[in-house]
């Protein structure tokens, strides 16, 4: 007999043995729910924000027990990380109620929000059933910056405040930002403001349209030569756009639509229950008010991903496509069509190829110039 | 100990995933939320005895009948993962 006994294993070596388990099965390891779209604040880029109180929208959102029955589904079927979002999670009353019936079934929770909601009470509720993770996107360093992305007087304080109350609880947390027009002077500076206080940054400059088609993100984004001017910025992402862009050259080796992992090990519910392989992908989704998750998970997912790209579409020749970061959700969301190219994102891309392809040489001094 | 009846703290839930036994704590009182614990095939099988009803020894006649090994390796083997289980707080005393 072996003996019983309970190695402790770190949540990395854990999380290596597990996608590692689940690479060659269908399993619905992660995903993410959104609870909802609503949200208290109006960030100028955002691509899914919808009025806090529309009740409307509030009405076809999934109810606390529709949401208890499709986590036990998911549960059931394997999943082990769990991603809450919005939306803004926490405009929800029973957003708590829906957070702890995912911590009693044994989901590893990584909750994204503004941070702008949270109370001591609540802050106090996280630390004791202790996330995962939190994520709080901090949209500038000062508060006329900040506010002009949410468009929210009085939203600064209270993100800085709900980043107190989680730090004071020693409760997991990353933060982050969006890079914009509207914010892209401060970038340095939430960096070292994130840095010094012992947590690690990360920022997107990639801005999607908005699932509704109503206009507004597309204005803020950055010019495509400036996206490029902050991968060269700094040493450790040149370093990281080198090493991808020689690991990914080259056109898609699936004739797929999907040539990302997405559907795969992956899922994401929108607050309406609609089943689709990622967040950004929602345009073949599967009704989970009509279907189980299982039936969504095991059959639906496989045609909805095994789809094939248009051999006609550019991006099936495309050898840096991976640089451009396209993929069908956004190509819908920007052209209305899963195959067609995103001009700005084909912009991008070619610059990075530039910058970074195999052979071609960079060069930066006093700025940046790309050959 | 083999008397003892034990029984399973609601705040740390069992997973099997992917051909893991796991336990994940889900309070911050409990062990260590760094932490998870992963269970080998001998302790899924005892944790899956602790029922807070019958005691650890009818536990221990499970785990010879189920098991290649000597009784007094077994309540050996047992008495340490209980402990052990306690120290967690994966289990209490009913």
């Amino acid at each position: 007999m072996e003996c019983p006994h309970i190695p402790e294993i770190r949540y990395s070596e854990f999380s290596r043995r597990i996608h590692e388990a689940v690479a060659s099965e269908r399993i619905p390891i992660s995903g993410s729910i959104e609870v909802t779209e609503r949200c208290n604040l109006r960030c100028a880029h955002c691509y899914i924000n919808q009025p806090a109180g529309d009740r409307e929208i509030m009405a076809r959102e999934l109810t606390y027990q529709q949401w208890c029955s499709i986590i036990d589904q998911i549960v059931d079927e394997g999943c082990m990380w769990l991603l809450l979002t919005g939306g803004e999670p926490f405009v929800r009353p029973d957003f708590l109620d829906i957070y702890t019936y995912c911590k009693k079934k044994g989901l590893l929770i990584t909750l994204f929000t503004n941070g702008t909601l949270i109370t001591p009470e609540i802050a106090d509720y996280l630390s004791d059933y202790c996330p995962f993770s939190v994520e709080i996107t901090v949209y500038g360093r000062t508060k006329e910056t900040y506010e002009r992305v949410t468009g929210v007087p009085g939203s600064y304080e209270r993100c800085m405040r709900g980043i107190e109350l989680l730090l004071e609880r020693k409760i997991p947390l990353k933060l982050k930002t969006m890079a914009m027009t509207l914010n892209v002077h401060e970038l340095d500076a939430i960096q070292e403001w994130v840095e010094s206080l012992g947590l690690e940054f990360r920022y997107d400059p990639m801005i999607n349209g908005r699932f509704d088609g109503k206009d507004g993100p597309s204005a803020v984004r950055l010019p495509p030569e400036k996206v490029v001017e902050l991968d060269l910025a700094t040493e450790k992402r040149r370093k990281a756009w080198k090493e991808f862009a020689e690991k990914f050259w080259g056109p898609p080796k699936r004739d797929t639509l999907f040539v990302c992992g997405a559907g795969i090990n992956t899922f994401s519910i929108t607050p309406y229950g609609e089943l689709s392989p990622c967040i950004m992908a929602r345009m073949f989704p599967y009704d989970l008010t009509r279907g189980s998750f299982r039936e969504g998970w095991r059959n639906a997912m496989p045609e909805i991903i095994g789809q094939k790209a248009d051999p006609n579409s550019p991006c099936r020749k495309c050898s840096i496509g991976a640089l451009c970061g396209t993929c069908p959700g956004w190509a819908v969301i920007d052209t209305g069509d899963p195959n067609r190219p995103v001009e700005y994102l084909c912009r991008v891309g070619q610059l990075r190829a530039e910058a970074f392809g195999p052979g071609m040489e960079v060069e930066v001094s006093n700025g940046v110039k790309i050959h | 100990m083999l008397d003892a009846v034990y029984q399973k703290s609601p705040d740390m839930v069992s997973r099997k995933v992917a051909g893991e036994y796991i336990l994940v704590p889900i309070r911050r009182h409990v062990a260590d939320l760094e932490s998870i614990y992963n269970l080998n095939e001998v302790g899924g099988f005892i944790y899956d005895q602790i029922d807070g009803k019958k005691p650890a020894s009818q536990i221990l006649d499970a785990i010879c009948q189920e098991f290649d090994v000597t009784r007094e390796q077994a309540e050996a083997d047992l008495t340490e993962f209980l402990s052990t289980l306690k120290e967690i707080g994966a289990i209490t005393e009913a």
